[in-house]
């Protein structure tokens, strides 16, 4: 039995991709190694050549080109070819590529437009082998058998890169080429196996003649999708518990340079807030929780903790990555994978693992991303000029009412001139559209840039990226610049080492046009500037000794002065791991990192500004506040992992020991005195201001952390995994430095049991987990142990004297999280719907806040801290995935995917001190007024319950509100002590719902959000239509759905009614929305265009970011800062 | 073997995490690590003696603000002045409520700093100084409860002992402690003194003068606890403040007996000594300082009592000004110019009022002083003392007792107070002196000693006396017991 295959050497079979040679031969590798014999008929190539002493690998590149062909088969042993030199004119190909390959190891075929280069067999072969094309039929007659054939997979797409080996054989296959062909030829009838990496390995039996059509059908999950909890990758059908992942493919689609927009799209339970006043600000950090909130208070902490490359980042870095750094991103939401955490873990974990460079060629990809921002004021409705001044003369604004009479009549004229000038502006046409002034649209451009490649070993990549994200509000943005170099060196088996060093530079400037609100409500009957194009500074003056209203400034004027208010933080971060395969069965690894993370604050306000009105003093105008903070943080970790398999057992055993050292250190200094903008520098200032000091800051954290972690897998059908972690830390305070964390998990699939195997339910696995974890970011020595200050100035006599600043409480300990969970994933089909389920029960033990007690106490502040009570969030997410369409023959594919969540908290226990904390969550303004309803706290409600006056609507008799009162009476008074609880904000159910189309290259995937049924306090209306202050601008609905006169039904009171608006049940309602969060549409160029220009990926972007957003609630969104529409475009290219 | 191996090592790196782990902020100091030694505990106590420096407490309201207010020695008729409310007892305003709540805490909040030091106190309990720092504490404690007591609790002549008072906070604890009576906060208030009078017992106050500074040597440690005893918590202030707790009590013996008893030591030991006609003249004598038993200094007070009274020399008017006006003429005619008791010569009329010319108001000069006098100086250091208890209270307490029993012996210690100020007449005991008569005399004593003190409101309340001013006001609960801040009864509820 002899058989001949043009094989690769093994190396390059197994990595799939070439090292030695230039770039274009990874694609010729994939092109196949024969066309199929009766596609058409070859044409005579001529060849016109003139080399001395080249290489044959370059006189082979040449020819290709000239031809046109393709140059496949085993170009490795072009390597060790000798120098050609060959002059030759207008000549047949095939007898130039002889001339070519005589004298040399290897043998030339042409055929079918391709250059096949093999190992010439012998000696006494060389003729015929030299002959090959001429003697094709002979080789069949020598009991050769010539096969080729062509690999599709199930959709009928050809597949290139299937491996092609003889059953039994000992020699290396060849793959199938670019467009699925391949060429054996084999001595006598034999079996073939063709496999690949997420393809069911195939055999098949050859028999000589027709050509073999082979079809390849797809593993269903069964490679590579692993669950990365940042000490461990376990597949996903060894997990335990429930877990979402990111890859990149999913990224690169989304095209978003906000990660939080993606998460949001991606799982429903990662929930990112509302920002109802914050609106697109680029500088404020967004709230995010997952499985809702398991703490309330003053020091809630609900954030997840945040794992990059094994070691904890602040959530600003998640904030400002460059997304095209990331290979994937694990949400990891229950006791199974957070308990690895321990004292961290408690509000679930995001870990984040960066790309890592490829092996082979070098290569250069760079992404461009220009995103538009568009400003979205469609959430108001102000009046305009006419409106504003109809409704001021309703609302009786221009009758003096000192009570004085003598002060009124001169009063009253000034007021009369007043509405008389206003008139005769508004009919001039005055209406200015105050809204617009501060904003505009903005193009930023997020440019991204990465090298990588390496080989024998060694792989790097460089990595750069450049965002300046500019916001809507004028003048502000944040910047983002990074760099990174990543390098890897490995002896397969014996060592891995890596490091990646990273720098990231963030600029958060804000904008000199202040605060949003303050343009809703100024005037629309007021000019920006004077008859001399000069900005009219102050509104509402009426000289000295009266006033109407409150004298309202010019906020473009003060736009129009010195300003800075930025800080730039730079961070630089290095990590380091090796890996040493120190037994056959055992892995050391070391791990550490350092990082630096310095931000400089810069904040300026110009003498002239109008908050200086009042002062003459020159020392006191205008100020400068700068300061630094520096984090530094040095943490390691050694970790142990020992893994064996022996029959159908299978085990990973981990033993991790952690070490943490970190310190945040700071100085802010205030300078006032300013003279002109021109010397915005703080020497430049007069003096310190008055009675300040540097404000330091210093937080040093120290934490060691031991880990043991089991998994066991029997026969991939049983999988059992524990935990068990100790963490002690600094913050915890002497009196408890460690902590004890444990989880216990259990998974099953269902659908690798033989009995179990049918066609319709193709999967079925279920999991259930307990554990405990704990989060204790914000927990501090304060909270434990009671604080003093030395400051200047303050001693007694010749003493300096301990200022007394903060109470600790000894008894007071970090919270725990008991979560328990159970879920299921259901595969029906194979991929035609997916399931995933799962249900969980959290409760927060010991849940920490601030209790506010009797100025009795003599607390500092009138509070301490204090373990209030237990808190638990019951809840379940659903996600399911249908292919609504899939025709593998035009490559069009349709897929549906709706998620549902339904989370509950209820608070399960309360401390006494709870119950008075309930009484000061009551905000009240500084007339004290209750400005906002209280969140009260009681046992056995939910967490988000809403508590207001319960109201009886407008009597229509007069305007004014009607209260039912807590004995079931009816009075127009308004007590604190008749609230009730009136709304709940959790919503029914709340999640995404998305769905995306594939066509050939293009895809288009839409995203959703929605929310079913939570209550909401409708603070804008309550603020907007009925507390607004009279003498500003408000809401249209203020002059149009006010009651007006006896008998009008309205929804709010009177018109010229000024009195403040407490709490009532009329401002709750029930919102449901839905939102376009994400439409993301991407193309992929083919595979012709790519070669054309010789390019190896190239992709478009386009995505939109709040699109829309239909609400059963109108309110006004963005109050200091207003939303955006987001735009972004994208070009991908890699060469 | 090998298992201890492991146990050894293991306890090893636990022992040495434990040292690791042990770290805290820098920005500011721990009790677990500023509550260690002497000098953290001198510290604390300093801060203690601030906290009452501050404007709520005697760096104003308690003294020259909120309190003198109360009395009608200021002329506040501007309604839009700070004083306006407080000076009308309208203190359902936010401006008084405000200064009312803040005293309040204020005092709770000293009482707490002295709990954590006394719950601190027995690591330095080898210390030689362990008593005095452990008596001050204890002391200081007593004393803002007293103060507390007499603003926030019930006038004892009007509502009796038994009326609910105020709580009487003894540790740190993180619960509410409920009101306690009048009568039961003075029996805590005699248990809390007599401790601190014995930890007192050798207060080198009691063998030197009130100024001394007994750390003899520059290179040692300094020592505040043994400098300028005339201004911490002194055992001269404790038996005064037995003496305090027992007249607000309505026990006139008691209170004569432990008034006597400071006059008798202080005969001999003259540490603290009423002043001399001859030398009330001089610059830093002004205040009488070498009669104060317990003051209070501060660096600042110059500076501070500048934003309150308007400066010798000024031109202000006083009906538009933010700054306070004494009621100079009514005080003159109907105080220190009285045809029963009064004399132009009294030195506190002549050297506490001033004018610059007629067209100007009249001001208290009291705590004025030119600022450029600096403390380190000896002489002028008794400037920055803020009296707080001064012997001629001593002597009326004293006085007030033997108006019943030994009037001869009152008519003497009213006479000899009067002599120290320049009031050379002497007011005989003539036949008619009925005990009444002769506290009454001693009332207009205290008011004219006491003019911008802040100590005349708790006296009328104590006597529940009508309140003179340029419109007597007839005493009332509502006027002489100040509310008890709203958030008090909120998180500290009485039923």
């Amino acid at each position: 039995m002899k058989m001949k295959v043009y094989h690769f050497e093994k190396r390059m079979a197994a990595t799939g991709l070439p090292k030695d040679v230039g770039k274009c031969l990874s694609r010729l590798m994939l092109s196949g190694l024969l066309l199929s014999g009766f596609v058409g008929t070859a044409v005579a190539q001529r060849i016109t050549l003139k080399e001395s002493k080249s290489s044959m690998y370059s006189v082979l590149e040449k020819i290709r080109k000239q031809a046109n062909v393709d140059l496949i088969g085993d170009l490795a042993l072009l390597k060790g070819s000798k120098p050609i030199s060959i002059q030759v004119k207008d000549k047949d190909i095939e007898q130039v590529l002889r001339e070519i390959a005589a004298g040399q190891d290897v043998d030339l075929i042409f055929r079918n437009n391709t250059i096949l280069v093999r190992r010439k067999e012998s000696l006494p072969n060389k003729t015929n082998n030299d002959q090959y094309g001429k003697h094709r039929h002979q080789a069949t007659e020598q009991r050769q058998i010539r096969v080729e054939g062509r690999v599709r997979d199930a959709g009928g797409k050809p597949l290139a890169g299937v491996s092609i080996k003889i059953l039994g054989g000992t020699r290396n296959g060849v793959l199938s080429g670019e467009n699925g062909q391949f060429y054996v030829v084999v001595n006598e009838p034999l079996e073939l196996i063709f496999s690949m990496i997420g393809y069911e390995t195939q055999q098949v039996k050859v028999a000589s003649g027709a050509p073999l059509q082979v079809i390849m059908s797809q593993v269903e999950n069964k490679i590579d999708e692993t669950v990365v909890t940042g000490y461990t990758r376990v597949r996903r059908d060894n997990f335990t518990g429930a877990a979402t992942m990111v890859t990149r493919q999913e990224l690169e689609k989304f095209n978003s340079t906000n990660i939080f927009t993606v998460l949001q799209a991606l799982d429903p339970s990662f929930k990112v807030d509302e920002r109802v006043n914050a609106g697109s600000n680029p500088n404020v950090m967004p709230q995010i929780n997952i499985r809702g909130v398991s703490s309330v208070g003053e020091y809630a902490v609900n954030a997840p903790l945040i794992i990059m490359d094994g070691f904890e980042v602040p959530i600003t870095t998640l904030y400002d990555i460059d997304v095209n750094r990331i290979e994937t991103i694990s949400i990891l939401k229950d006791a199974s994978s957070t308990s690895l955490y321990g004292s961290r873990g408690g509000n679930g974990v995001v870990v984040i693992e960066t790309r890592l460079p490829k092996d082979g060629k070098f290569t250069v990809t760079y992404d461009m991303k220009p995103s538009v921002s568009m400003v979205d004021l469609s959430d108001y409705n102000l009046m305009n000029a006419a409106e504003k001044l109809q409704y001021e003369k309703l609302a009786d604004l221009y009758t003096s009412k000192s009570g004085d009479a003598a002060w009124d009549l001169i009063q009253q004229e000034h007021y009369n001139n007043l509405l008389t000038k206003r008139e005769q502006d508004v009919l001039g046409g005055v209406n200015t559209y105050w809204l617009k002034q501060p904003v505009r649209n903005t193009l930023s451009i997020n440019h991204s840039l990465r090298m990588e490649g390496g080989g024998n070993g060694v792989r790097y990549s460089l990595e750069g990226g450049y965002f300046d994200n500019k916001g809507v509000m004028k003048e502000s943005g944040r910047t983002r610049g990074n760099a990174g170099f990543t390098l890897i060196y490995r002896i397969p088996n014996v060592i891995t080492f890596r490091n990646v060093a990273t720098y990231l530079y963030t600029k958060a400037y804000d904008s000199p046009y202040g605060n949003f609100d303050t343009y809703t409500k100024l005037n629309p009957y007021e000019k920006i500037y004077d008859e001399q194009g000069k900005y009219n500074i102050r509104f509402g003056e009426l000289g000295r000794w009266y006033s109407w209203g409150e004298t309202m400034f010019n906020p473009l004027y003060n736009a129009g002065l010195g300003f800075r208010s930025d800080q730039v933080s730079q961070t630089l971060q290095n990590n380091m791991s090796i890996e040493w395969f120190a037994l056959p069965k055992l892995i050391v690894r070391a791990s550490g990192t350092i990082v630096r993370i310095s931000a400089d604050i810069d904040k300026y306000k110009s003498p002239f500004h109008t908050d200086y009105t009042n002062i003459t003093d020159a020392n006191l105008k205008g100020a400068y506040t700068f300061g630094n903070q520096n984090f530094t943080k040095y943490e390691g970790k050694v970790d142990l992992q020992y893994s064996n398999k022996f029959g159908k057992h299978q085990l990973v055993a981990n033993a991790v020991a952690e070490i943490r050292k970190q310190n945040t250190v700071g100085n802010l200094n205030t300078v006032t005195g300013y003279v002109d903008d021109r010397f915005m520098t703080p020497q430049m200032a007069l003096q310190y201001a008055t009675g300040s000091l540097p404000e330091s800051t210093s937080l040093p954290v120290r934490s060691v952390g031991f880990l043991g972690s089991l998994f066991y897998t029997y026969d991939n059908k049983y999988n059992v995994s524990g935990t068990l972690r100790s963490d002690g830390a600094s913050i915890y305070g002497s009196q408890n430095r460690f902590g004890t964390f444990w989880s216990a998990g259990f998974s099953y699939n269902m659908h690798n049991e033989e009995w179990f195997k049918n066609d319709f339910l193709t999967r079925l696995r279920w999991y259930l987990n307990a554990g405990t974890s704990s989060t204790v970011s914000d927990f501090n020595v304060g909270m434990v142990s009671t604080s003093y200050n030395f400051l200047s100035g303050r001693n007694y006599y010749n003493q300096y004297a301990a200022i007394y600043s903060g109470q600790g409480n000894p008894a007071v300990r970090w919270p725990e999280q008991q979560q328990r969970s159970v879920g299921a994933e259901f595969g029906i089909k194979g991929d035609f719907l997916k399931i995933d389920v799962s249900f969980y029960d959290r409760v927060t033990n010991r849940m920490i806040s601030t209790v506010n007690v009797a100025p009795s106490f003599g607390f500092y502040q009138n509070k301490f801290f204090q373990n209030l009570g237990k808190v638990q969030n019951k809840g379940f997410e659903v996600m399911a995935n249908m292919r609504l369409l899939s025709n593998p023959a035009k490559d069009f594919s349709w897929y549906l995917s709706l998620g549902a969540v339904q989370n509950r908290s209820k608070l399960k226990e309360i401390s006494n001190e709870l119950r008075t904390l309930n009484e000061s969550l009551v905000k009240k303004d500084g007339k004290g007024n209750v400005i906002q309803p209280s969140q009260y706290y009681q046992q056995g409600q939910s967490l988000g319950v809403i508590r207001a006056v319960p109201s009886l609507g407008i009597d229509p008799a007069n305007g004014r509100e009607l209260y039912r009162d807590r004995n079931g009476n009816v009075t127009y008074v308004w007590d604190a002590n008749n609230q009730q609880v009136v709304g709940n904000t959790e919503a029914t159910l709340y999640g995404n719902v998305g769905t995306s189309v594939n066509f050939k290259g293009l895809s288009v995937q839409i995203i959703g959000n929605y929310s079913l049924g939570g209550d909401i306090y409708n603070q804008t209306l309550m603020d907007k239509i009925e507390n607004n202050i009279a003498y500003q601008n408000a809401d249209r609905r203020v002059l149009e759905e006010r009651w007006k006169q006896p008998g009008d039904l309205t929804k709010y009171k009177a018109i010229g009614d000024q009195s403040f608006t407490q709490p009532s049940s009329r401002f709750i309602q029930t919102e449901s929305y839905l939102r376009f969060s994400t439409i993301n549409i991407n193309y992929s160029f083919s595979n012709e265009i790519l070669k054309r220009y010789k390019l190896e990926r190239l992709r478009l972007n386009f995505s939109m970011n709040d699109m829309f957003r239909w609400s059963t609630v109108r309110m006004e969104r963005g109050i200091s800062y207003p939303y955006a529409r987001e735009f972004n475009f994208g070009v991908m290219v890699q060469f | 073997m090998k298992k201890l191996l492991i146990a050894i090592v293991m306890l090893g790196i636990l022992s040495s995490c434990e040292k690791f782990l042990n770290v805290n902020p820098t920005d500011k100091a721990y009790e677990e690590d500023l509550l260690t030694d002497r000098s953290g505990f001198n510290a604390a106590l300093a801060g203690v003696y601030e906290t009452l420096n501050t404007d709520t407490l005697y760096g104003r309201e308690m003294k020259y603000g909120f309190m003198e207010s109360l009395v009608g020695s200021y002329n506040v008729t501007n309604s839009a002045h700070k004083y306006y409310r407080p000076f009308r007892y309208e203190y359902n305003y936010d401006e008084p409520k405000k200064m009312i709540d803040n005293i309040w805490a204020r005092f709770y909040q000293c009482i707490n700093q002295t709990n954590i030091i006394l719950g601190n106190v027995d690591r330095i309990k080898n210390d030689t100084y362990y008593n005095l720092v452990r008596g001050e504490a204890i002391g200081l404690r007593a004393f803002c409860h007293f103060q507390l007591l007499k603003l926030f609790g019930p006038s004892i002549p009007s509502e009796g002992g038994e009326a609910k008072a105020i709580p009487y906070r003894t540790a740190v604890v993180y619960s509410a402690t409920k009101f306690s009576s009048a009568a039961e906060v003075i029996a805590l208030l005699e248990k809390d003194l007599s401790e601190a009078r014995a930890l007192l017992d050798k207060d080198p106050i009691r063998s030197n003068a009130r100024d001394a500074n007994l750390n003899q040597f520059a290179y040692e440690q300094y020592n505040s606890l043994i400098d300028y005893r005339g201004i911490r918590m002194n055992y001269y202030a404790i038996v005064a403040l037995q003496s305090m707790v027992a007249q607000w009590k309505g026990d006139l013996v008691s209170a004569g007996k432990y008034a006597e008893e400071i006059i008798t030591e202080l005969k001999t030991t003259q540490s603290i000594r009423m002043a001399l006609s001859g030398e009330i003249g001089s610059v830093g004598n002004t205040r009488m300082p070498m009669e104060n038993i317990f003051a209070l200094f501060s660096s600042r007070l110059g500076a501070k009592v500048s934003t309150v009274f308007a400066q010798a020399d000024a031109t202000t008017t006083s009906s538009t000004s933010p700054l306070l006006f004494p009621n100079y003429t009514w005080l003159r005619t109907n105080l220190y110019n009285s045809t029963v008791h009064g004399s132009l010569n009294d030195a506190r009329l002549a050297g506490w009022f001033v004018q610059p010319n007629t067209s100007y108001p009249w001001k208290l000069s009291k705590y004025l002083f030119d600022q450029t006098k600096l403390p380190s100086d000896a002489n002028y250091r008794p400037l920055y003392e803020s009296k707080v208890i001064g012997l001629h209270t001593i002597y009326m307490i004293a006085a007030e007792n033997y108006a019943s029993t030994n009037p001869a012996k009152a008519m003497e210690y009213l006479n000899l107070v009067r002599n120290t100020r320049n009031i050379t007449t002497d007011l005989a005991l003539s036949a008619d002196m009925t005990t009444q008569k002769i506290r009454d005399l001693l009332f207009d004593e205290m008011r004219k000693e006491n003019i911008g003190e802040g100590y005349l409101f708790t006296e009328y309340k104590r006597l529940f006396r009508p309140i003179d001013r340029a419109t007597v006001v007839q005493p009332k609960n509502e006027i002489f017991r100040l509310p008890i801040p709203a958030d008090e009864l909120l998180y500290n509820p009485q039923n």
